[in-house]
Order: C-alpha cells, then sequence, then structure tokens
C-alpha cells in the first residue's frame, strides 16, 4: 500500500462533483480566472517580471524538499513533476493503485499557495462538470457563469480513464488551450496552470484508456514505481498517526511560480540543442523498433522540459545533457513501440535510450 | 599441463619437420634428418617448459634460441666447446660450416652432398623457422599467421630443386597445418562459455542445437577440397618459369664449379672439389656470323693458392663507349678476320658477361662497360640481357709464335710465372719428360698439351678421386695438382691447370681462363647452357697476347683444340670432324713490364664485386642491404607523413577558425580524436559531459588533470550552447594536459600509434586526395555539363 492509502484528509470526494481545495487564505478559494492568487509572500514576485535564475533553484529546492517529504524516496519524480510545472505542461501519472500517484499531485498542489481543484473522474462525469455551465439567475434575469472544475492553477484529475470521451476531451481540450468557451463566450484560465491526471493501467473494466492523440498532450507520464523497502519503513513511520500532507505548507505562490515560469521561458536554446531534439524526434519517427514516433508536438514538448530542467540546475542555456535527461520521461507515453518490439519485451523507455547513444550530439558549426 | 600447451607445440613442431621434408630432395644422403629432427624437438620441448613457468613470449624465445644454440654446439662443435657451454671458437667453427654450406648450395646441382657444414645449416634455419611457427602459433594463437613462416620454408626446400616436385610433400605440409588451424578453432571454441555440452566425438550430438558440428563439417569439407585443388590445379594452369629464393642447386653448379651465373658466377675454384650432375639451365643464347665458333670468356685467374684460384681485383673503367682499344701487344702482322656475336637472354649477372676475345666494339644497349686494365676482361655495370660484340679471330702462324722461353730471373717472379710450390717437384719433373730440350714456346706449349690431351694417359671424369697410390702401395693424399698427374683423373679445372703449372715451369707466362663453350645450335641460334662452363688455359705470347689451348679432352665436352696449338705435322687424329679449328687467341694487356702486382698474391683482397667464399654477403646481398636502408629511410620519413599532416591539419584550421568558440570547438574535436588514436573512444551518442565522465573513468584522471578536463568540458559547452557574447576561454593548454595525462595511462602500442598513425592525419590525407581528385575532375565534370545544357 502506498502513501495514498493512508490518506485520510478529507475522504473521497462526491463522485461527479468536484472539491474546493485551498491552500492559505479560504477566499483565495473563490479566485476569478487569471487573477494571481495568495498574498505577497517574502519569494513572491510582482506580476510580470521573471525571476532570476537563482530564484527559480532557490524555490525549486524549497519545492522539491517540501515535496519530498511526503513523497518519500522519490526524489526523480518530484524533480519530472517541477520540470513539467515549470514547463508549462501537464504531469500524467500513470502506475498501479496506492503508489501515491494521488498524493504526489496533491502535494504537489499544497506546495504552492494556489487554488487546486480535484477531481474524481467517473464515467457520468460530464463535459459542463469540468468546463462550468450558465446558469439563469433570475435576480439579475440573465444567464451567470458557474466555473468548472477546470478553474484553478492546480487540477488533478483522478483516474481520468475513468471518464467517457467526452469528458476526457472536456479537460484535455481546456489543457491544450488554457482557455474555456462556454455558449460562445470564452474565459481564461489561470496561469500557472497545470493538470496533473492519474491513471490505471491495471484496472481495464469499464475504462477509456486515454488514446494516442490525447496522450500526447501531457507534456511526461510518471510512473512512481513501488518504494524502496527503507522508504517504505520511513513511510509507516511518518503516516502513521496523521498525514504529513497536513503538516505540508506552502513554501511558494502562484506569482512566483509564474515568474518563475517566464524565467525558464527566456532560457537560452542554441541552434545545436534546437537541432538534437529534432534529431531525436527524427530518430524515434525512423527507427525500426517503434510503430509511431514522436509528434512536432513532443518535440516541442521536449525542448521546453528542456529549458526547465536547464533552469532547474541554475544554467541559462541548454546542454544536450538536459536534453537527454528528459527524454525518455516526455517520449515514452507517445511513442508506439511494433509488435516485434513488444514481442522482444523492451519497454519503449529502452528503446529511447537506445536512440539516444546512436544519435550524435550535434556541435555547435552543424 | 595446459598452460604448455602440449598439442599445439607438438603440432607446430611436427609442421616445422614437415616442410624440411622436401630437403630430402636437395641432399644426400639424408643424414641431416636426424640432427634437425632433434632440434625442433628441444625447440617444442623448451617451449611447452618455459611456457609452464611463464607467459612471457620474450622468455620462451630466449629459451628456445639458448637450447637451439646448445645443442647444435653439442651436436657439431664438439672440441670447441667449454664445458659444454659454447665459445667464440665455436662461433668461428660454424661460421666456417656455413661459409661451407654455402659454397656446396652454390656448387652443386641437386642432390648435393651433404656435409656438416649443410647438417648445421639445415638445423640452424629450420630451429629458427621452428621457433617463428610455436611462437605464431602456440603463443600468439594464430596457426594462420604461422603459415606464412612454413610456406617459406617450404618454398626454400621445394623450389630449388628445379623439378617438379611429389605432391605428397605439399599434402603433407598442408595437411599438419590444417591441423594446427582445427586445433586452435576447437580450442577457442571449447573457451567460450556455454552451458551446451559440445559433442567431442565429432558427430552431431542431440544437444548439438547451435548447428556447430555443420560448421565443423562444412570446415572440414573446405580444407580437404583446397587441398586436392591445390594438387590437382597446376595439372590445367600453364607454369610460369621458376623463380628461386635463395642462390644455388636448382640452378645449379656444372662441370667447373661455379654456378651458371643468374646471381653471379664464382670465381673462385677449388680443385678438390668432384663435381655431378650438372645443370641443363640456358644461361645465354646467341647468333654470330663467324663459320668456327669460339669460347665465351668470363674472367681470367692468376693467383693460384691452396688448391684454389682466386680472382685479383677489377680495374676497370666503365664506359658507353662502343669502341674499345685492341691489345697493344698485337702485331698488325697477325692475320685476322672480324667476326660478330649478338646475345639475347644473358642470365649472367654484373660485373660478369660472357664476350668472345679480342673485342673490337661492342653494343650493350645502354649498359656501361669496360675491359680490364691489367687482363682485359670486359666487365659491365649492371647485367646486360641482350648485347653484341665485334671481335677479332686470329691465326697467327707459327713463325709468330716461334719464340724462347723466358727465363727466370731473380726471385721475384710475375704471377703469371708463379708454380704452386706443393706440387713444384712434380710438375719440374713432368716438365723435364715431356718439353724436348730447347724447345721454342709453341713447341713447348704444343708438347703440353699433347700430352695432358693425348698421350699421357688421362681420363676425363666429375668425380675426382680422393686418394692415390704411392710406390710403397699406401693410400695418401697430396696436394689437388699432384693428385691429379698422379692419379691422371680429372675435368678442365685440373686439365687446365696442370697445363697452366707446367706451361709456368716451362717459362711460359700462363693464366686460368673461365667462360663457356660455345653451346649447342638449333636453327642458326646457339644455346649455351649452365653444363657448357669450361675452363682452359691462356699462355702468353709477344706480338700475339693471350692465346687459348685446350688441354681437356673432348669427353664429356665437346673441346676443341685451336689450330696453332696443334703440331703443324701431326692432324689431331682425335678432332677428325674439326675442318678448320676454331682460331682464337686472347691478347690482353699484361703489365707492361711484368711487374708484380703486390695485391695479385693476396688471397684475402678478393674483388670488391666478386663473390669469395670468405664472406657470406655476395653482390646481391650487399645490393639487398643497399636496398632495405634506402627502404628504411623512406619508411621513416614516410612514417612522419600522417603525423606532420595532423598537426598541419589542426594548426590551418586554428588558424581559419573566425571566433574563438570555433577554436574551442576544434580543439575539443581534435582532443577526441586524439584520445580515440589510444583507444579511449566514447559512446557514439555523448554529450560533452558525458565523453569527459567517460575520460575521467577510463584514464583514472584525479586532481589537476580532472581539473583541466572539467574546465575543457565547460568550454566546450559554453562555446556550443551558450547563448552569443558568453565568454569562451582558450582550452588548449587544458586540452594537452588531459592528451598527457590520459597517454601516461595507455599502453605503449596505443601510444605509439596514437603518435604515428592519428586518425586526423589520415583525414587530412583523404581530404587532400579528395581535392586533388575534383581538381583533375573539374574541367572534365564542367566540359560535361557545359556539353548536356548545349543538348
Amino acid at each position: 500500500m502506498g502513501p495514498a492509502a493512508g490518506d485520510p484528509t478529507k475522504g473521497q470526494p462526491v463522485q461527479g462533483r468536484y472539491e474546493d481545495q485551498t491552500n492559505g487564505p479560504v477566499g483565495a478559494a473563490s479566485t476569478a480566472p487569471g487573477a494571481p492568487a495568495g498574498p505577497e509572500s517574502l519569494l513572491s514576485l510582482p506580476a510580470g517580471s521573471p525571476a532570476s535564475l537563482s530564484q527559480v533553484t532557490e524555490v525549486a529546492g524549497r519545492l522539491a524538499r517540501a515535496m519530498n517529504s511526503v513523497i518519500e524516496g522519490k526524489p526523480d519524480v518530484v524533480h519530472t513533476a517541477i520540470t513539467v510545472l515549470l514547463a508549462e505542461g501537464h504531469l500524467l501519472l500513470e502506475d498501479v493503485p496506492g503508489v501515491g500517484k494521488t498524493m504526489l499531485a496533491k502535494t504537489l498542489a499544497r506546495s504552492i499557495d494556489c487554488s487546486v481543484r480535484r477531481v474524481q473522474f467517473t464515467p457520468d462525469l460530464l463535459p459542463s462538470d469540468i468546463t462550468g455551465v450558465s446558469v439563469f439567475n433570475q435576480d439579475v434575469r440573465d444567464f451567470e457563469f458557474r466555473p468548472g472544475a477546470i478553474f484553478a492553477n492546480v487540477v488533478v484529475g483522478d483516474e481520468i480513464n475513468r471518464a467517457s470521451p467526452k469528458t476526457q476531451s472536456a479537460l484535455l481540450e481546456s489543457m491544450e488551450e488554457g482557455q474555456v468557451t462556454v455558449d460562445g463566450q470564452t474565459y481564461d484560465l489561470p496561469k500557472p496552470f497545470i493538470v496533473m491526471a492519474t491513471q490505471n493501467p491495471i484496472e481495464m473494466e469499464g475504462t477509456y484508456p486515454l488514446p494516442e492523440a490525447q496522450r500526447d498532450r501531457f507534456m511526461a507520464r510518471i510512473s512512481l514505481g513501488y518504494p524502496s523497502s527503507r522508504a517504505e519503513v520511513a513511510m509507516l513511520d511518518t503516516h502513521g498517526q496523521v498525514s504529513p500532507l497536513e503538516t505540508l505548507t506552502a513554501v511558494t505562490d502562484a506569482a512566483t511560480v509564474s515568474a518563475m515560469v517566464r524565467a525558464v521561458r527566456s532560457v537560452f536554446t542554441s541552434d545545436a540543442i534546437k537541432q538534437y531534439v529534432v534529431d531525436l524526434s527524427a530518430a524515434t519517427r525512423s527507427s525500426s523498433a517503434l510503430r509511431l514516433g514522436a509528434s512536432p508536438r513532443a518535440t516541442l514538448h521536449m525542448l521546453r522540459a528542456s529549458r526547465a530542467h536547464a533552469a532547474l540546475e541554475g544554467r541559462d542555456h541548454v546542454l544536450p545533457d538536459d536534453v537527454q535527461a528528459i527524454v525518455v520521461n516526455v517520449l515514452a507515453h507517445r511513442v508506439i513501440p511494433t509488435g516485434e518490439t513488444q514481442l522482444a519485451r523492451r519497454s519503449t523507455a529502452e528503446v529511447l535510450q537506445d536512440l539516444m547513444r546512436r544519435v550524435p550530439v550535434p556541435a555547435a558549426g552543424r | 599441463m595446459s598452460r604448455g600447451r602440449v598439442p599445439e607445440s607438438l603440432l607446430a613442431g611436427a609442421a616445422s619437420a614437415v616442410v624440411a621434408w622436401p630437403l630430402s630432395t636437395l641432399f644426400t644422403p639424408n643424414t641431416w634428418i636426424r640432427p634437425t629432427l632433434a632440434v625442433i624437438a628441444v625447440v617444442v620441448v623448451v617451449g611447452i617448459l618455459v611456457r609452464m613457468a611463464t607467459t612471457s613470449w620474450v622468455l620462451v624465445m630466449l629459451g628456445q634460441l639458448a637450447g637451439v644454440v646448445l645443442v647444435s654446439g653439442w651436436l657439431y662443435g664438439r672440441g670447441h666447446l667449454w664445458h659444454g657451454l659454447p665459445t667464440l671458437d665455436m662461433v668461428l667453427t660454424f661460421n666456417r660450416l656455413l661459409v661451407d654450406a654455402r659454397l656446396t648450395v652454390q656448387n652443386y646441382a641437386a642432390p648435393a652432398p651433404t656435409n656438416r657444414g649443410i647438417i648445421l645449416g639445415i638445423g640452424l634455419a629450420i630451429a629458427i623457422a621452428a621457433i617463428i611457427v610455436d611462437h605464431l602459433a602456440v603463443m600468439r594463437r594464430s596457426p594462420a599467421m604461422a603459415g606464412l613462416p612454413l610456406l617459406t620454408a617450404f618454398l626454400i626446400s621445394a623450389s630449388n630443386s628445379g623439378d617438379a616436385l611429389n605432391p605428397m610433400y605439399f599434402v603433407a605440409a598442408g595437411g599438419v597445418w590444417l591441423l594446427m588451424l582445427g586445433r586452435q578453432g576447437i580450442s577457442s571454441l571449447r573457451r567460450w562459455s556455454t552451458t551446451v555440452p559440445l559433442s567431442t566425438s565429432g558427430r552431431r550430438s542431440s544437444e548439438d542445437r547451435d548447428g556447430a558440428y555443420g560448421y565443423a563439417a562444412v570446415g572440414r569439407t573446405l580444407a580437404v577440397a583446397g587441398l586436392v585443388t591445390a594438387v590437382a590445379l597446376p595439372i590445367v594452369i600453364p607454369h610460369l618459369p621458376t623463380r628461386y629464393l635463395i642462390d644455388g642447386l636448382g640452378r645449379s653448379a656444372d662441370a667447373t664449379g661455379f654456378s651458371d651465373g643468374q646471381i653471379g658466377l664464382k670465381s673462385t675454384l677449388d680443385l678438390t672439389r668432384s663435381l655431378n650432375n650438372p645443370s641443363k639451365a640456358p644461361v645465354l643464347t646467341y647468333t654470330t656470323n663467324a663459320p668456327v665458333l669460339t669460347p665465351l670468356r668470363v674472367g681470367v685467374l692468376e693467383s693460384y693458392a691452396n688448391d684454389q684460384w682466386r680472382p685479383d681485383n677489377p680495374d676497370v673503367r666503365y664506359s658507353k663507349r662502343p669502341q674499345v682499344d685492341l691489345p697493344r701487344e698485337l702485331d698488325d702482322s697477325i692475320p685476322r678476320e672480324t667476326y660478330r656475336l649478338s646475345v639475347d637472354e644473358s642470365r649472367i649477372e654484373a660485373p660478369q658477361i660472357a664476350a668472345p676475345t679480342p673485342l673490337v666494339s661492342g653494343d650493350l644497349d645502354g649498359v656501361a662497360w669496360g675491359l680490364d686494365r691489367q687482363t682485359s676482361v670486359a666487365s659491365v655495370n649492371r647485367s646486360a640481357r641482350s648485347y653484341s660484340f665485334n671481335y677479332l679471330a686470329l691465326n697467327p702462324p707459327s713463325g709468330a709464335l716461334d719464340q724462347p722461353v723466358e727465363q727466370a730471373t731473380g726471385a721475384l717472379l710475375p704471377p703469371e710465372l708463379q708454380v704452386d710450390p706443393a706440387s713444384e717437384p712434380l710438375v719440374r719433373q713432368l716438365v723435364a719428360e715431356v718439353v724436348p730440350e730447347g724447345a721454342s714456346r709453341i713447341e713447348a706449349a704444343r708438347a703440353i698439351q699433347n700430352y695432358l690431351r693425348q698421350t699421357g694417359g688421362f681420363s676425363y671424369s666429375l668425380q675426382l678421386p680422393e686418394t692415390v697410390t704411392n710406390d710403397f702401395g699406401q693410400s695418401e693424399r697430396p696436394d689437388a695438382i699432384s693428385l691429379f698427374l698422379r692419379s691422371k683423373v680429372g675435368y678442365c679445372v685440373q686439365f687446365a691447370t696442370a697445363m697452366v703449372m707446367m706451361a709456368r715451369e716451362s717459362g711460359i707466362p700462363a693464366r686460368m681462363a673461365i667462360g663457356f663453350l660455345p653451346g649447342s645450335a638449333d636453327r642458326g641460334t646457339y644455346t649455351v647452357h649452365a653444363s657448357d662452363a669450361h675452363a682452359w688455359p691462356e699462355l702468353y705470347f709477344d706480338g700475339v697476347g693471350w692465346l687459348r689451348f685446350e688441354p681437356t679432352p673432348s669427353g664429356a665436352q665437346n673441346t676443341v683444340a685451336p689450330p696453332y696449338s696443334l703440331a703443324p705435322t701431326t692432324p689431331d687424329s682425335s678432332d677428325p670432324s674439326t675442318s678448320a679449328p676454331s682460331a682464337t687467341a686472347r691478347p690482353t694487356n699484361t703489365r707492361p713490364d711484368g711487374a708484380n702486382d703486390p695485391g695479385a698474391n693476396d688471397p684475402t683482397t678478393t674483388s670488391g664485386t666478386s663473390a669469395g667464399d670468405s664472406s657470406f654477403l655476395g653482390p646481391q646481398a650487399r645490393t639487398a642491404l643497399l636496398w632495405v636502408l634506402i627502404g628504411l629511410v623512406a619508411g621513416v620519413l614516410g612514417s612522419l607523413a600522417v603525423p606532420l599532416a595532423a598537426r598541419t591539419r589542426l594548426r590551418r584550421r586554428l588558424r581559419d577558425a573566425p571566433d574563438e568558440a570555433t577554436r574551442v570547438e576544434v580543439e575539443w574535436q581534435s582532443m577526441v580524436e586524439r584520445l580515440g588514436d589510444l583507444g579511449v573512444i566514447p559512446p557514439r551518442g555523448s554529450t560533452p559531459r558525458q565523453a569527459g565522465r567517460f575520460f575521467q573513468r577510463e584514464a583514472y584522471l584525479e586532481g589537476e588533470e580532472s581539473q583541466a578536463l572539467i574546465r575543457v568540458v565547460d568550454g566546450v559547452e559554453r562555446s556550443r550552447y551558450a547563448p552569443p557574447g558568453t565568454t569562451v576561454t582558450d582550452v588548449r593548454p587544458d586540452t594537452h594536459r588531459v592528451v598527457r595525462a590520459v597517454a601516461g595511462v595507455r599502453r605503449r602500442k596505443d601510444r605509439l600509434r596514437a603518435a604515428w598513425w592519428p586518425s586526423e592525419g589520415l583525414l587530412e590525407w583523404r581530404e587532400r586526395r579528395e581535392q586533388l581528385v575534383r581538381t583533375v575532375r573539374g574541367p572534365w565534370d564542367r566540359w560535361q555539363e557545359r556539353r548536356a545544357d548545349k543538348g
């Protein structure tokens, strides 16, 4: 059993409903879309100005420490989650039940002082539950928009493959576009905006696994895997009485994260790096071990994730090493292995590692 | 025992023994076999023992060499050892024996007689081959490579008999070699770790899932097919002329004891040697317009000592002038005719050349030539294959030759009058018997020739008697001339020597000439074979010069006495067919004053270009040495080409680099290439950082060197990936430091390869070549384009 099993916090949310989980002041919960939430903390910055790289590493370090105190023994996973957050991507958590997928999502959400919503996906969840609905207000005699679950900085979509494809589409569309259109009216989603969806690959009965096209919208997929025995013993200690999630306090806020995101955007990528990313994508497309290669969107996501990775290391430019560090997480869920590869029991991760060994790193003068 | 690798060692020894087998066709009797087998056995046993003690191939080889030296010392150097250990004395003995062996090989046609020198020579040569084969096949585990020394040894023994070799020798050698290959292949296979049991019976076992048996069967079939093809194919494909690897045997010797001359005529004559089985190999072919044929002279010898004729120092000025001076002493009144003789396909090597005498002019097709100022012998500075000479045929009347003999004056005689002291009493006695009192020169000469040729009771034989019976009925062995004069058995060398000595004793200057008899005719073309080699005396007559005489009876060779040498009143009954006996004379530039040439008597001052018997290095060996030296110098210079190209390439690229970032990139690439040459090659898709970590791990860099590497990697990353405007530092000192540090931990082989064969240098040369090709092809391509445009 993973940490999630010992989570006694709020109990299960009502099926087909979403719950508000706001950290910090309650008033921030009913945020207007796009408005930065939370008070000015020490680490927060004025809106619109990018953070410096040292700030990025500093804040990211805090974030990682806070998350590692809850998710024990998984620093890599935490690092990837933060990378995706800073790269403005969305995260797909895919693993067997009970290893802490939801826990990871909630921990990240709670570490940031921002609006958080959690959606438990069920087959009867409707698209309007995600996006929101216009309700006729008798007092003003007009339709009034009631925002759906998507209107938050951090959206945790639990067991996304249980919802009907229609509902999944609604979520994925807003993920991609960063805005919601209801009754001809377009509403912007708040910034920063990250969707963390969990998926259970074991129970397939009555589920609608995400098709490739939709998986492609997630920047990275993470599998947590079982904890090591030492981490599991430590978990029993810390989770025995009270969930560490309870004691977790926010270490940063939405504005700071936005500033960090802007800082990440300004990380320099040389032509050689761009070429390298393109080469890697091309290699997946021509590889005989893969039936489907990486899409141009995947190329874009790789570059953004690489920038975030470089920024987390405090570097103002991307190295091929940054690219290699994120390739497997960014590409593994997008490519489809051939039958032979599956028969040979090679995972897509192995195929990608193999490709990385073969694609030469371009030099500057290329 | 597995460290000793006994089966492989035994097989290698067997292979060495088998390739020595064909030698039995070259030497008889086969007394050399047992000592040679003993030496091979020593190599094998020492090899096994040393291998069990150490893995160093140097020690194994040294041990084997020491074993061979010791054993050959015990076998051949008895009496020259110090407590069973070799001494300098033994080395000298060995040298003598080997010189002996060399002479035997040069002088005899196959099969040559086996003497101690031959046994030692074969033993040592096969031992060295066995050591090399052992090293390659057992130590290096590459019996395929060992095939090369085996093949060399086999060819040396196989190719020199001049005859087709019985295929069984080849089948045996090839078979043993294939066995070695198979044995090595099996043991390599066994070293693979596998859980599947291997078939040990050579049959397909049920566990043979990998089909290894199938491969083995294919391999065996191919090997046998190869052997059979090698034996069968020569029947249907045309044969090329034989090429010999070493001098002697195949081209063999001839009746006079010098070889036929593709390598060079031996100008030393040993009178003690029997000859057998002269070779029929052709030496040259010629055409001539002369009605009477004359022998072709190659050289003359004046110094005789210790049963041997020795050559004098040549004194020749080479030029390409066609004309030469006639001998000064030739009187204009002597009747003469001029004839022409054109030689084709001469196999005689420079400086020797076969020519009639006396010469008037010659056309040697661009080869410089000249006459020896002392002996008037023609010689060339490089071998002439085809040439033609105009020469005089002299027919001096008896009156011109009727002159008094020279009286011995004083102790110091000119060399052409010196009689061998060992046989002088007997010669003097014979001269007193044969030559009438008060005879003129020509009368004395005719008497001596007649005595040797007809009346003396001499018989012609290539086999010399070992001993003669003296007056007391005991066997004894006197000096060579006495032996001949008493046993009255010999061949042309003995006849000619006896006549020279008797003429000198009578007071006629005389010397020994060597060359070839006119040979046999075939439709106007005459072919001289090695067996036509001949020796004859030349006697000096004032006003005429040196004249040929012919004391050898017309036995195996068709020797014809010149007309002036026959008494006018007595027709030569032995040559009834000779209607007009050949008229030849050999006037030469003798020393004008007849003074003694101090060098002529010195047997050690043999000529620099003729093969003396005290030196292993013949002229061909010296030429080879020169070529080897030239090759070495060229090799050293050539080996600098690649490293220099690498340096040039790096300098040029650094100079051409537009900015500091490019320079850093060039430095990095150069460093990676150099480390790659040192054998440290990072995986293909490595980033600079990964490559740096790889270098650090592979070369165990630490401390300052590790820091240098980190600085290099950092510099490269910044130059490649950082935003423009970032300061990039020069990494050159750091790359040098890293390369030095990595080189320090690599093997010497890798360091040598990196220094002498850098891949950057190869790349540079390849680029230069491509550029050249482009430059050369450019106009052609442009022309093609233009043509295509027009079309």
